[in-house]
C-alpha cells in the first residue's frame, strides 16, 4: 500500500491534526520529514527563520548551533528571541521557543563553535543549512559537507540583496571551488592613515582619530555633538582632498565608526524561506520521495528591484576540497580500544604507503585547536570521537604523493 | 592634538608605497590581449548591462575598480562571476578563459546572515 500521511504510525493523532493542511499537499511525505534531522549553523537573522519554518513543517530533529548570546539589536529581525532574553545563548533560547511553536519535534541546542560540535552530529544530520555571517565559519561547514557527503543549503544577505545556494555532493560546486575570502575592511590601523588620505573613508577615520587625540577616548556614536566634531574634521578633509566626493552624513558616519552589517527582516525572511523550501525538497529526495527538483543553481535575490538571478556553478576540478587532486577521505571502522599506530597498517591495506624513514603523523582537525595524535595511545584514551576526522599528510599511493583524511568510525556506534 | 600629528611623521614612505601600488609592472607590457565582454549587474537599484573592452591580463581587482564606477557600485560590494566561477580579484580574466562576447555578472558579496 502507498505511504499515507493521514494514517502514518510515525505521527501521533495530535500531530496529524496539527499538520492537517500540509498533509494534503500533492507529493508530500510527512514521515520522511519526521524521520529527518537537520543541522542549522548560525541561529541569527537567517537561522531563526529557517528553524521556525522547519519546526512548523514538522522536521523531526533540529540541531541548532550558535556560539553567540542574544543582543538587543537582534530583536528587529530574530523572532525566536524577545526582550527578556538578552545575554542568553541563542541556541538555548531558540530551542525553548521552538518547542512552544511545535512540541512534536526535537530541538538540540549546541551553544558552541562549529569546530567543536560532536563529529557524530555531522554524521547523523541529513543536511546542513547555513545561516552564518562569516567566511571562516562557512569554510568550516563546507569542509564538513564535502567530507560527510551531505547537502549544504547556504544562504547569505547583504543590505537589500541575498543569495541561496545548495551544494549537492558530486553534482555542483562546493563552497571551496572558488575559495571565499574575508571581506577587506578599512580600519583604524595607522598604516592606512598616515599622511595624505588616499581614500574618502580615510577622511572619516582621521576624524575619529582627531576626536580620540583630543578626548582620550573614542567618540560616543549616540552623542550628536561628538559625532559633529568627527564629521566637521572629516568633511574638511574631503573638501581638500576629494572635492568631487559627497561629504559624510551622520548615519553613514555612525555605520562606519560603529561597524555592523546592515540587516532587515524582509530580506532575511525571503532568503531563509527559499533555503527552507529547498531543504524540505532535499529531505524528501533523501528519503526516497521525489518532490519537485532541488535548485542546483546559485540564486540571487535583489530586493531593490524585486528580481531573481540564477546561474549554474559547475565543480572546479582543481578544487582543494572536492576536486580530482583533493585529499581523499578514508573511512576506517575500528573499535575505540585500537592503538592509533595501528591505523598505519590499516591504511597500507588500502594501498597507502610511507617511507620507513619518515614519521607519519595524524592531526585532529575537527576541533578549534588542531592537535597531533600520539600514536602509542588508544583512540579512546585520546577521546577521539566517533566520526572524527584525522589529517594525514605525506603518504604515497600508486606512486603518487597524497595527503589523506581518515575518518574514524566506531563499530559499536555504526551498528 | 599632538598624538594625532605624530601619526603623520613618515609621509614620504607612504608616497613611495602609493606609487608602487598604482603602477603595477604589468601595465608596462605593450599591446596585451583585449576582450570585449558584457558586464551585467544583479545588484543596485536598476538592472544594467554594459559592453566594455578590457585587458585579459589585467588584475580583476583593477577591472572591478573601473566597472564599479561605471555601475555606481563600490568594488568591495560585488564579485565578478564568469560561467559560474567567482573570480579572484588577484587573478586576471584570462585565468578564467574569458572570451569575446562572454557575459560577466556583478554579484553581491552576501556573506552576512546573522
Ligand atoms: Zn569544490
Amino acid at each position: 500500500m502507498k505511504k499515507s500521511n493521514f494514517f502514518s504510525n510515525r505521527l501521533t493523532p495530535d500531530e496529524i491534526y496539527r499538520l492537517d493542511r500540509q498533509l494534503r499537499l500533492p507529493g508530500w511525505n510527512q514521515e520522511a520529514l519526521k524521520n529527518s534531522s537537520v543541522l542549522i549553523a548560525g541561529i541569527g537573522g537567517l537561522g531563526t527563520e529557517i528553524a521556525k519554518n522547519l519546526a512548523m513543517a514538522g522536521v523531526g530533529r533540529l540541531y541548532l548551533v550558535d556560539m553567540d548570546t542574544i543582543e538587543y539589536t537582534n530583536l528587529n529581525r530574530q523572532l525566536l528571541f524577545s526582550d527578556g532574553n538578552t545575554g542568553e545563548p541563542k541556541a538555548v533560547v531558540a530551542a525553548r521557543t521552538l518547542f512552544r511553536i511545535n512540541p512534536h519535534s526535537q530541538y538540540v541546542p549546541l551553544f558552541s563553535r562549529l569546530e567543536d560540535v560532536d563529529p557524530a552530529i555531522y554524521e547523523t544530520a541529513d543536511i546542513y543549512i547555513s545561516g552564518l555571517d562569516s567566511v571562516s565559519a562557512r569554510r568550516e561547514l563546507a569542509r564538513r559537507a564535502v567530507h560527510n557527503q551531505k547537502p549544504l543549503v547556504d544562504g547569505g544577505t547583504t543590505t537589500y540583496y541575498g543569495h541561496v545556494y545548495s551544494y549537492i555532493p558530486n553534482q555542483n560546486a562546493c563552497l571551496e571551488c572558488d575559495p571565499l575570502k574575508e571581506r577587506e575592511r578599512e580600519t583604524l590601523a595607522a598604516c592606512t592613515l598616515v599622511g595624505v588620505p588616499r581614500k574618502r573613508i580615510h577622511c572619516l577615520l582621521k576624524g575619529q582619530l582627531f576626536f580620540e587625540a583630543n578626548h582620550g577616548r573614542p567618540p560616543n556614536i549616540h552623542e550628536l555633538s561628538e559625532m559633529e566634531i568627527v564629521l566637521d574634521y572629516a568633511n574638511n578633509l574631503i573638501q581638500e582632498h576629494f572635492p568631487t566626493d559627497e561629504p559624510f552624513g551622520l548615519d553613514e558616519a555612525v555605520s562606519i565608526i560603529d561597524h555592523h552589517e546592515p540587516s532587515i527582516i524582509t530580506i532575511n525572511a525571503v532568503i531563509a524561506s527559499l533555503q527552507s523550501q529547498e531543504a524540505l525538497k532535499i529531505l524528501h529526495h533523501l528519503h526516497g520521495t521525489k518532490l519537485g527538483e532541488p535548485n542546483a543553481e546559485y540564486t540571487i535575490y535583489n530586493g531593490l528591484i524585486g528580481k531573481f538571478f540564477y546561474f549554474e556553478r559547475p565543480p572546479n576540478k582543481n578544487c582543494l576540497l572536492c576536486g580530482e587532486f583533493a585529499p581523499p577521505v578514508e573511512r576506517l571502522v575500528v573499535p575505540s580500544s585500537t592503538v592509533c599506530g595501528t591505523l598505519l597498517p590499516l591504511l597500507k591495506q588500502k594501498g597507502y604507503f610511507y617511507s620507513p624513514d619518515d614519521e607519519v603523523m595524524f592531526y585532529r582537525i575537527d576541533k578549534t585547536e588542531m592537535e597531533l595524535v600520539d600514536l602509542e595511545s588508544t583512540l579512546s584514551e585520546l577521546n577521539i570521537r566517533h566520526g572524527e576526522t584525522l589529517y594525514c599528510p605525506g603518504l604515497t599511493k600508486s606512486g603518487r604523493d597524497v595527503d589523506i583524511y581518515v575518518k574514524i568510525l566506531y563499530p559499536e556506534v555504526t551498528q | 592634538m599632538s598624538e594625532f600629528e605624530d601619526l603623520s611623521f613618515d609621509e614620504e614612505e607612504v608616497v613611495v608605497d602609493q606609487i608602487k601600488t598604482k603602477t603595477p609592472a604589468k601595465s608596462k607590457t605593450p599591446a596585451g590581449k583585449k576582450v570585449s565582454v558584457y558586464f551585467q549587474s544583479t545588484i543596485g537599484p536598476n538592472q544594467k548591462q554594459e559592453k566594455l573592452v578590457v585587458a585579459a591580463d589585467a588584475p580583476i581587482r583593477d577591472i572591478k575598480y573601473t566597472v564599479g564606477q561605471i555601475f555606481g557600485i563600490p568594488p568591495d560590494e560585488f564579485h565578478v562571476s564568469h560561467a559560474g566561477r567567482t573570480c579572484d580579484p588577484d587573478d586576471s580574466l584570462s585565468n578564467y578563459g574569458v572570451e569575446d562576447g562572454d557575459s560577466l555578472l556583478l554579484i553581491p558579496v552576501s556573506t552576512a546572515g546573522a
